[in-house]
């Protein structure tokens, strides 16, 4: 007779960690951009993975079990006094770059993601992961609010108002 | 001024490929979760729903606190001045800051900057402890367990005055902060002073107020130190 507690395979925590790391590890850079701290919050964010996995339902995938809780630990992060931690040094923004991408275009790209990132530093937590979330990283709203947590019209509304934040900071930092 | 970039290059430019882990930023990621989690007061696992909370988060503070051991660096609050004017290169290749309030980390190689002028020993100890001295928290650590007070602490008219006269365009005061298990500092300690006295003074008053989430190591509250430098700058 099976087991009724565990209905569904569930990884090893080793496993999952290699599976999983590199994308929650893209995910935080997005959400946090390229800042010092990010190794914590990844660390933290696996952290709450191993001690939750052993109650995993398996009524998500695995994949959004985890992108959920490093969301919401991003969330928490940013909540806290982190969220104008910007990096200031442009060639931080290489983690975002192709390698092989040519100086003059490097350099193009290190200033458009330094403004980018800028700007998302002075947006609340809330609105921001909305934002990065469905512009950056293609999420429907549908995905979105499942890994935050609250509705699809609720992310919606905080992926347009962060938009139109970011536009006219953008717009604002750049006129004469 | 070069013509701004459309939000939607922006997004385009962030959508790229991030640069995965080295093989050992991957392993000490592992490493401190697996320590972390074996540590007592890990807890009952964490819904994803629920934010972290500080018997969660001091497990990882053990954590830190082992892999990091005494290589504690500085936690700096950088203090805008009263004008908006470009800062000076800072020192010891500290990179410069966004204008407005940062709290910025800065690495271990800044640590110098406070132990060649600090009088005492560079690690910071409890005055008059006959037992081990408290564990010296690495700075983020230290600072994300910090619950409540002001860190924009300004100098008041008359001292910004003087500061003016003398001509003085940045303080940097290095403190000396220790905590309680309860999460009270009872150490506030200006390691270099601004030269200014009211200005070190009111720092002392308003870090003594700070409060901090007890820092629990191996399941136990746990004095801890740190050393947090203030940076002010005024033209």
């Amino acid at each position: 007779m099976s087991d009724p507690a565990l209905p569904h395979s569930v990884p090893s925590f080793n496993e999952l960690y290699e599976a999983h790391v590199d994308a929650v590890h893209a995910l935080l850079t997005r959400l946090l951009g390229p800042s010092p701290d990010r190794e914590d919050v990844l660390q933290q964010a696996f952290l709450q993975v191993h001690l939750a996995l052993p109650r995993f339902r398996g009524d998500a995938s695995l994949a959004t079990f985890v992108r959920r809780i490093a969301v919401h630990v991003a969330v928490d992060h940013l909540r806290g006094r982190h969220r104008h931690l910007v990096p200031t040094d442009p060639t931080a923004m290489d983690e975002l770059i192709d390698p092989g991408a040519a100086p003059a275009a490097r350099a193009t790209a290190r200033r458009g993601l330094l403004a980018l990132f800028t700007a998302l530093a002075e947006l609340d937590a809330d609105k921001r992961v909305a934002f990065v979330l469905t512009a950056i990283e293609g999420l429907s709203m549908r995905e979105a609010a499942a890994l935050v947590g609250a509705s699809p019209d609720a992310v919606k509304q905080r992926a347009l108002a962060a938009r139109r934040q970011l536009e006219a900071r953008l717009t604002e930092r750049t006129a004469p | 001024m070069t013509a701004p970039a459309p939000l939607d290059d922006l997004i385009a430019l962030a959508r790229g490929p991030v640069r995965p882990l080295a093989p050992a930023e991957r392993d000490r990621v592992r490493d401190g979760v697996l320590a972390a989690a074996r540590a007592p007061g890990a807890g009952r696992g964490a819904l994803p729903h629920e934010p972290p909370v500080a018997g969660r988060r001091t497990a990882r503070t053990a954590a830190i606190v082992a892999a990091v051991a005494l290589a504690a660096g500085l936690l700096a609050y950088v203090v805008p001045g009263s004008t908006t004017a470009p800062r000076p290169p800072a020192p010891h290749g500290v990179p410069p800051t966004p204008p407005g309030p940062v709290p910025r980390v800065a690495g271990a190689t800044a640590r110098p900057s406070i132990s060649t002028p600090a009088p005492p020993a560079p690690v910071p100890r409890v005055a008059g402890a006959t037992a081990a001295p408290p564990p010296i928290m690495p700075p983020t650590a230290f600072e994300q367990q910090r619950i409540a007070g002001n860190k924009l602490i300004f100098p008041d008219d008359a001292t910004k005055e003087a500061i003016h006269r003398a001509g003085v365009t940045r303080l940097m005061v290095p403190m000396k902060v220790c905590v309680t298990r309860a999460g009270d500092v009872d150490v506030a300690t200006v390691l270099k002073s601004s030269g200014f006295p009211a200005y070190d003074a009111r720092l002392v008053d308003e870090v003594r107020r700070w409060r901090y989430t007890p820092f629990v190591i191996d399941g136990r509250p746990t004095p801890v130190c740190s050393v947090v430098q203030f940076v002010y700058n005024q033209r």
